[in-house]
């Protein structure tokens, strides 16, 4: 089977999809294009024609690495009900592997929000790489930066303060732009409100391309 | 847009809050609670002249505020 072209570059991530998370969700895709990978997540593509499951198998075909995040596994409250999506991805991504030696080579990451939450819910996965970062976005881009370096075997990254710190610069130099932009027009109140709201609705490809674009941009400097 | 900004951003701590130079990775102090790091970010940016960024947690921006040349001077 021929691989993706961009397979050894290509990040799986399987998350929940909810407003809670998206919290982390901009650090994360930052964070992966930050190091020179490619972030693909089922958002990326809205065709309807295709069924879900599909769309996500051939992300995991398409991607040598993979980020599972679990910590959604427990509900928070009586009627909610715990997500198992993500698990059921990992399934896929690990029998991929594990039954496909071509696919031998694909490594992953599980996330989880309190050490060792998984043990109460998934305890099979136990040995398998997985970092907690308690719902905090700079310990999010720890986790990240630990797993690159340790797994992905990349070499002198930046700290993950560091690269925090240039995720908070391009969500202001992204304003600014959208500020400027707006401005011609309008009066600043008015050009706040709609930068903000670009901001706001703006989908994962627009956001990957914005940062992508903020990243060529500074390159001299991270 | 010369001066640094300031920002209020969250810490490494759970629901803590920190404020930060731009283009610094160092934060200046850290707080509890995003009330007490945004008071801190507006004294500090009066003292400085400059512009106080809030960030909401997924680091797209709540609210600016400019205490000195505002970059964005509204129109006249």
């Amino acid at each position: 089977m021929v691989k993706h072209k961009n397979y050894e570059r290509n990040v799986f991530i399987n998350c929940p999809f909810d407003d809670k998370y998206f919290d982390l969700l901009q650090t994360l895709v930052f964070t992966i294009i930050y190091y020179g990978f490619t972030p693909r997540l089922s958002l990326e593509n809205s065709d309807s024609g295709q069924p879900r499951l599909e769309k996500i198998v051939n992300l995991i075909y398409e991607s040598k690495y993979s980020i599972h995040d679990l910590s959604r596994l427990q509900s928070k409250s009586a009627n909610e009900f715990y997500r198992l999506n993500m698990p059921f991805e990992l399934g896929i991504d690990y029998g991929l592997r594990k039954f496909n030696h071509e696919f031998s080579d694909k490594r992953s990451l599980i996330l989880e929000t309190e050490r060792y939450d998984y043990m109460k819910a998934i305890s099979d996965i136990n040995g398998f790489d997985i970092k907690n970062h308690e719902d905090i976005p700079v310990k999010l881009v720890e986790c990240i930066r630990a797993w690159f370096s340790e797994t992905v075997k990349l070499r002198n990254l930046n700290a993950s303060e560091k690269v925090y710190s240039d995720f908070i610069d391009f969500n202001t130099d992204m304003f600014q732009q959208k500020m400027i932009k707006y401005q011609n027009d309008h009066n600043t109140t008015q050009a706040e409100r709609f930068a903000k709201k670009e901001i706001e609705e703006m989908t994962i490809p627009e956001y990957i391309v914005e940062i992508e674009v903020w990243k060529s941009r500074k390159k001299h400097r991270i | 847009m010369n001066k640094k900004s300031n920002h209020v951003i969250p810490s490494s701590k759970q629901g803590g809050w920190a404020v930060k130079k731009s283009g610094s990775a160092k934060v200046s102090r850290s707080f509890d609670r995003k009330e007490e790091a945004v008071k801190y970010g507006r004294e500090l940016s009066r003292k400085e002249h400059t512009e106080l960024y809030i960030h909401k947690k997924d680091g797209r921006i709540q609210e600016r505020n400019s205490y000195g040349k505002d970059p964005f001077p509204p129109k006249g």
